[in-house]
């Protein structure tokens, strides 16, 4: 009901464009919000240096828009009615807010949460360790993929804590810790190409999918193919670059084979049950995010009911101390979205969407190879230096208010570009952040440059391979 | 995230167990050492022997070394190292039989403790001090310490001194005063929980050791040795523990670890068993 009513809203934003309403917006309203609007992107790049968390700017940022807007009579005020003709008072400020992806983000973060208390996520990374036998080629290969699949099922950050921390506490048992540097900055890696895998592994992927209206099971088919190769090149790459090679003889393999089996995958699962029930329901999350498009209610009802519900149903277990998990919950992601989509709001009534749109549009204009491939090239470059979340927002309602179908492969242009255009710079992703520190905090040494440098063969064949992958997919219909 | 990345870097450390590797040790040279006080020295060597039977299976060089009142330190190390024994055996007072002490080893012991890596048995005294050899071997052998994970050598020559059915005790103390001046600390903390802290951190020491335990258990069994295990691991004061659980059980030979990186903490603690454990056998590794 929250998304019928959210995109009942939405549809109501899209015809208050200053035609349809008739209120002029000159080019000075414009440039002006559109300063604004560089300039809260901009602060959000220099967010460590400031000291200052993501909601904090933006929230600042949306009560300036929304005063100056307001002064100028920008905003559309007056009642809401729904689909039953039913008049609705709201505070401006809360239609402008996409619910759909709040309550996304929400269930599911609460979901993994809960779920991540059974041990699970860290059996699976045991057993996957003592299956390597620690040989250090299966070991980067193993951990790659699971970067890869924690990442599409948790956030890239806690896969990224997850694998980053093992992958430190088993090389130092094998005595492998040259390779440390070359194992962390892989997975880093792997995160954002993981993060591509499902519609709720990335907020960038959520905000598109649900301005474009792919469902779940589209977006994994689409997807699924890119992620499999990219993650395999990238291993590959890395394999040559980080001169990762097996054990040569029986004796160094019996020996690392012995070190790794002294990890005890039980070790972190205090509830045999619980762990068992988290497996379930994970199972089942995911089967009804897949198939919630054709599910009766949830049909309705959309993807963030069934992650809220799933969120509940594991939240019983721990009824006595749920307030534990509501503090561990990302208020501060949370709040940076709802004041982002205000600020996007008044961009869209100050037509500074409109005004890039152009920009885009000429872009696009390139043609049906050179625009796609310029969007994906561009989208990427942005999002290496500033958050990727303001990026595929707008983008995502620039194209949705130029009316592209959600078969368009431009959609996944600003996909496949915002999420890994993070792998270019260390502040391009919160997962290369984490990655960065957990090498720093290791006291292996890695300058800006020296990521970058490192990084960028990794960025740029994934990059490359993205845009073949969308101009392919597009051309034989995939798309 | 800090905090995110200590919390899966604990759980990954915690399941990392810890695994006792076997060694089997193997004695082939024996120096006996001894001063008047034993008497006859080829009768106190046969005596040693016999109380040490369980040896012959790697058939030992034996060798005795008589000292006397006028011998220097110096030259009973220098006669030692040039034997290069694999065990020496020794008792208290060694060489001052004319001072019988009740606080100390004597010099020449002292010196031996630290000076060599080679492992020591000191043997116990009667009443009036003189140094005895027990009639028969030891069957009921104990391993003392605090620090037992990862200790294979002591856990190695303890399962070595444990006959074929006897008993190997492995006990586990950590020390409630030790405890209590971290827990001290940790109260003045006010981002720590204490309760949780004092619970979960005394949880943690006694687990690690437990989980070792358990792994010397698979691994001895696995080797072939049919010796039985038997393990205390809890909070107490650790020489009066371990006092009480030689005389719970019946112990007839301690074995105590003193070959550490901090030598020091480790000898004084075996040094103050060693001195109220007289009638007992002892084995520095």
């Amino acid at each position: 009901m929250v998304n019928a009513f959210a995109a009942t809203l939405l549809a109501s934003e899209t015809t208050s464009a200053p035609a349809v309403h008739g209120h002029h917006v000159s080019i000075g309203v414009t440039i002006f919000f559109g300063a604004l609007l560089a300039l809260m992107i901009l602060t959000l790049a220099f967010e460590e240096k400031i000291h200052a968390k993501k909601s904090i700017i933006t929230g600042v940022y949306a009560i300036v828009a929304l005063l100056v807007a307001t002064a100028m009579g920008l905003l559309p005020f007056g009642e809401l009615t729904n689909p039953w003709g039913e008049a609705i008072k709201m505070p401006i400020y809360i239609p402008a807010v996409d619910w759909g992806v709040i309550t996304i983000i929400f269930g599911a973060g609460l979901f993994v949460d809960v779920t991540s208390k059974s041990g699970i996520f860290t059996w699976i990374a045991i057993r996957l360790t003592k299956a390597s036998k620690g040989d250090p080629v299966r070991l980067l290969t193993y951990y790659g993929v699971m970067t890869v699949l924690f990442s599409a099922m948790l956030n890239n950050v806690t896969a990224m804590i997850i694998v980053g921390s093992l992958s430190v506490v088993s090389l130092r048992k094998l005595k492998r810790e040259s390779m440390l540097l070359g194992f962390l900055l892989t997975e880093g890696l792997l995160t954002n190409v993981g993060g591509l895998l499902t519609l709720i592994s990335s907020v960038p992927n959520i905000i598109v999918g649900q301005i474009a209206k792919i469902e779940f099971l589209t977006f994994l088919k689409i997807a699924a193919p890119y992620v499999v190769i990219a993650t395999f090149a990238t291993l590959w790459l890395a394999k040559k670059l980080f001169g990762i090679r097996r054990l040569a003889s029986e004796q160094e393999r019996a020996e690392a084979e012995a070190l790794v089996a002294t990890f005890d995958e039980n070790d972190g699962i205090e509830s045999q049950r619980f762990f068992y029930f988290s497996a379930i329901a994970g199972i089942l999350f995911i089967l009804a995010l897949c198939f919630q498009s054709v599910l009766p209610l949830e049909k309705e009802l959309g993807m963030g009911f069934v992650a809220l519900f799933f969120a509940a149903i594991v939240l019983v277990v721990y009824k006595h101390e749920v307030h534990k998990f509501y503090a561990a919950v990302d208020w501060d992601l949370l709040g940076f979205f709802a004041a982002l989509f205000v600020v996007i709001n008044v961009m869209e009534h100050a037509q500074v969407l409109a005004w890039l749109g152009k920009g885009i549009g000429r872009l696009i204009e390139l043609g049906d190879v050179g625009g796609p491939a310029a969007l994906l090239a561009g989208a990427a470059g942005a999002s290496s230096v500033t958050d990727n979340i303001p990026l595929a927002a707008m983008l995502a309602k620039i194209l949705g208010a130029a009316g592209h179908p959600s078969d368009s492969p431009l959609w996944w242009c600003v996909i496949f570009g915002a999420n890994l255009g993070g792998n270019i710079t260390p502040i391009g992703s919160a997962s290369t952040v984490v990655a960065v520190t957990i090498i720093h905090r290791e006291k292996l040494h890695l300058s800006f440059g020296g990521f970058v440098k490192t990084a960028i063969v990794f960025a740029a064949a994934q990059i490359a391979l993205a845009i073949a992958y969308v101009l392919a997919a597009a051309a034989i219909g995939w798309i | 995230m800090t905090d995110r990345l200590d919390q899966f870097a604990s759980l990954f450390k915690s399941a990392d167990k810890p695994t006792m590797v076997h060694d089997d040790i193997v004695v082939r040279k024996v120096i006996v050492v001894g001063d008047e006080s034993v008497g006859n020295i080829d009768t106190h060597l046969a005596a040693v022997r016999q109380f040490l039977s369980l040896l012959d299976r790697d058939n030992p060089a034996w060798q005795a070394l008589a000292v006397t009142t006028t011998s220097a330190v110096s030259s009973i190390r220098e006669v030692i190292r040039g034997v290069a024994p694999d065990l020496i055996i020794a008792h208290r007072d060694l060489g001052e039989s004319a001072r019988r002490t009740e606080r100390s080893l004597g010099v020449i012991l002292d010196e031996l403790l630290w000076d060599s890596p080679t492992p020591v048995i000191v043997l116990p005294d009667d009443e009036s001090g003189k140094a005895i050899v027990p009639a028969q071997p030891a069957r009921r052998v104990m391993l003392a310490t605090d620090h037992l994970t990862g200790d294979n050598t002591l856990v190695d020559y303890g399962a070595r001194f444990t006959p074929e059915d006897g008993s190997l005790l492995m006990a586990h103390i950590e020390d409630d005063a030790v405890f209590a001046h971290y827990m001290g600390a940790i109260e003045r903390i006010p981002d720590i929980d204490t309760a949780v802290a004092r619970e979960r951190i005394r949880e943690r020491l006694l687990e690690t050791p437990r989980s070792y335990i358990e792994s010397c258990v698979n691994v001895l069994r696995g080797a072939g040795l049919s010796i039985h295990v038997e393990d205390v691991v809890r909070f107490g004061h650790r020489v009066r523990d371990y006092e009480h659980l030689v005389r719970e059980h019946g112990i007839e030979l301690l074995c105590l670890h003193t070959d550490w990186d901090d030598a020091p903490a480790r000898l004084g603690m075996a040094y103050m068993i060693a001195t109220r454990c007289r009638r007992l056998p002892l084995l520095f590794v």
